[in-house]
């Protein structure tokens, strides 16, 4: 058999605390993987975990802002639709996206295994002035336009060392950007959870053409450098989305999915996963990409029952936010120190100061991305 | 126009039942991977080193460490023992890779190979 059923009930268990644990990333569940699965059933494990932690990544996004992902900062106007008592509408509505980018990105997979490689051969030698581009599209129409260039410029040099001195470096910043700075604006104004509105027909329809442009997102973040691409895409795209946060929500949901199918791709193709977990499974055949596919669609598909569930049950759940919020500001830092050290807290410190910063100053917190960014362009345009 | 494109009244989803669909994609992945298996059981496992002792046809299942790879194919070896794999998968396997084979036994000029039917990379 190529995994056990304890294997399996290990994977999905793995991918529900990845997603729904702000700070545990499944590239760091993965890595721990490595070390308990046996390496013939590490494609089967992986790709299950993967697809259920892609799928209920969405619920800390949404209802705490606490995004642990690069992909999953574009997020955060989920965040604002909770707080408007949208929350369990949004969830309803990335489901349905999230399903359909399934089958029409696995449909048009066998095209992308042609395109590929000669794309990336053409744009390879462009990739960092095109960064710079995506970098400067962050910035056109900004209002508050000094606060953000600073917050940029204190991201990208706290990207710079967090890369060059840390084992978990996106461990680091994104718990530290984001995770610590959403503790920090839901701490007052939010002791209880918000009463949410149901969603029903009438106000949970997907669009087609939002959820198309979303997988074609995902097919352009894959040819661009991991880490920080996602995100980029969503902002490139984000003008044709008519400004409605609900069609931002749409079209990344859509993006998250294709983007992790195609990645399957490009790792055959070009050698060059653009999804840390996918890297790590080394797929390389056919064989390879049928399989994790198919149990990453395994994966998929529990994760969206696990969510549809979550939206049935969320409204009963009344817990405090601020116990919640504690727990997880005392845990993180618990973590980071476990896995990186005191190095790597101080880090993370710096991270959470300029998280914060970033809110205090009014500047939008997608231009913390830079801290992602900047590096990639050194490295892009400098070679390190 | 895009913007139009997106907001458009017949290219919306109503009614999209989730779980429904969650449901039809777990069983059509399930189904794969049943077939997947059937299709690997089909093939016996043997060691590289018994290989000699099997007729030409034989449907085995290998696994091992890749050691050169050549125009038409790599070799596979088990402990000492080696046995060449034919398939264009130059540029895709390099030597040091752990593989398993599901293959077809052949034999020219009276050296044994395995034809690929299908690889995994373990």
């Amino acid at each position: 058999m190529i995994i056990s059923i304890i294997q399996l009930i290990i994977s999905i268990f793995l991918g529900i605390i990845s997603g729904l644990i702000p700070g545990i990333h499944s590239n760091l569940i993965s890595s721990i993987m490595l070390g308990i699965i046996p390496s013939n059933s590490l494609i089967p494990a992986l790709s299950i975990m993967l697809g259920v932690a892609s799928i209920l990544a969405f619920y800390p996004s949404v209802f705490f802002g606490m995004p642990d992902d690069p992909t999953m900062i574009s997020m955060l106007p989920g965040y604002n639709l909770y707080l408007k008592g949208k929350g369990l509408i949004t969830l309803k509505i990335i489901n349905q996206a999230i399903l359909f980018s399934l089958i029409i990105s696995i449909l048009i997979l066998p095209l992308t295994t042609v395109v590929y490689p000669l794309l990336y051969a053409k744009i390879e030698q462009f990739i960092g002035i095109i960064l710079i581009l995506a970098m400067l599209r962050l910035f056109w129409g900004e209002k508050r336009l000094l606060p953000a260039i600073i917050i940029s410029i204190m991201a990208g040099a706290l990207g710079y060392f967090t890369f060059n001195n840390s084992s978990q470096p996106l461990l680091v910043l994104f718990t530290g950007l984001f995770a610590m700075s959403s503790i920090y604006i839901s701490w007052d104004n939010r002791s209880h959870p918000i009463k949410q509105q149901h969603p029903d027909e009438s106000n949970t329809e997907i669009h087609i053409g939002t959820n198309i442009l979303g997988i074609f997102g995902g097919f352009i973040a894959d040819l661009l450098p991991g880490i920080a691409s996602p995100a980029q895409v969503a902002i490139i795209f984000s003008p044709f989305l008519n400004g409605k946060p609900i069609r931002y929500i749409e079209f990344i949901s859509s993006m998250v999915v294709s983007h992790i199918v195609f990645a399957y791709s490009t790792s055959m193709t070009i050698g060059k996963a653009r999804v840390g977990v996918i890297s790590m499974m080394s797929v390389i055949t056919y064989e390879n990409v049928l399989m994790g596919l198919a149990f990453f669609s395994i994966g998929i598909a529990i994760g969206v029952l696990i969510l549809e569930f979550l939206i049935k049950i969320t409204d009963r759940m009344n817990f405090n936010m601020n116990q919640f919020n504690l727990g997880v500001g005392v845990f993180l830092p618990i973590l980071i120190f476990y896995m990186t050290g005191s190095y790597g807290l101080f880090l993370f410190a710096c991270a959470s100061a300029l998280g914060v910063g970033a809110i205090l100053l009014k500047v939008k917190r997608v231009y913390l991305m830079n801290a992602l960014v900047l590096p990639l362009v050194i490295y892009y345009l400098f070679g390190g | 126009m895009i913007n139009n494109i997106l907001d458009c009244g017949p290219m919306r989803l109503k009614n999209f039942k989730s779980y429904i669909v969650a449901v039809i994609i777990l069983m059509i992945s399930l189904s794969y991977i049943i077939f997947y298996t059937s299709f690997v059981e089909d093939y016996d496992s043997v060691a590289v080193g018994k290989i000699t002792n099997q007729m030409d046809g034989s449907r085995v299942l290998i696994s091992g460490i890749v050691d050169d790879v050549v125009e038409n194919g790599f070799y596979v070896c088990e402990y000492d023992e080696c046995i060449k794999v034919t398939g264009n998968y130059e540029e895709i396997i390099y030597p040091g890779d752990k593989v398993t084979v599901c293959g077809t036994i052949s034999s020219y000029k009276g050296q044994k190979f395995i034809r690929i039917d299908r690889l995994m990379q373990n």
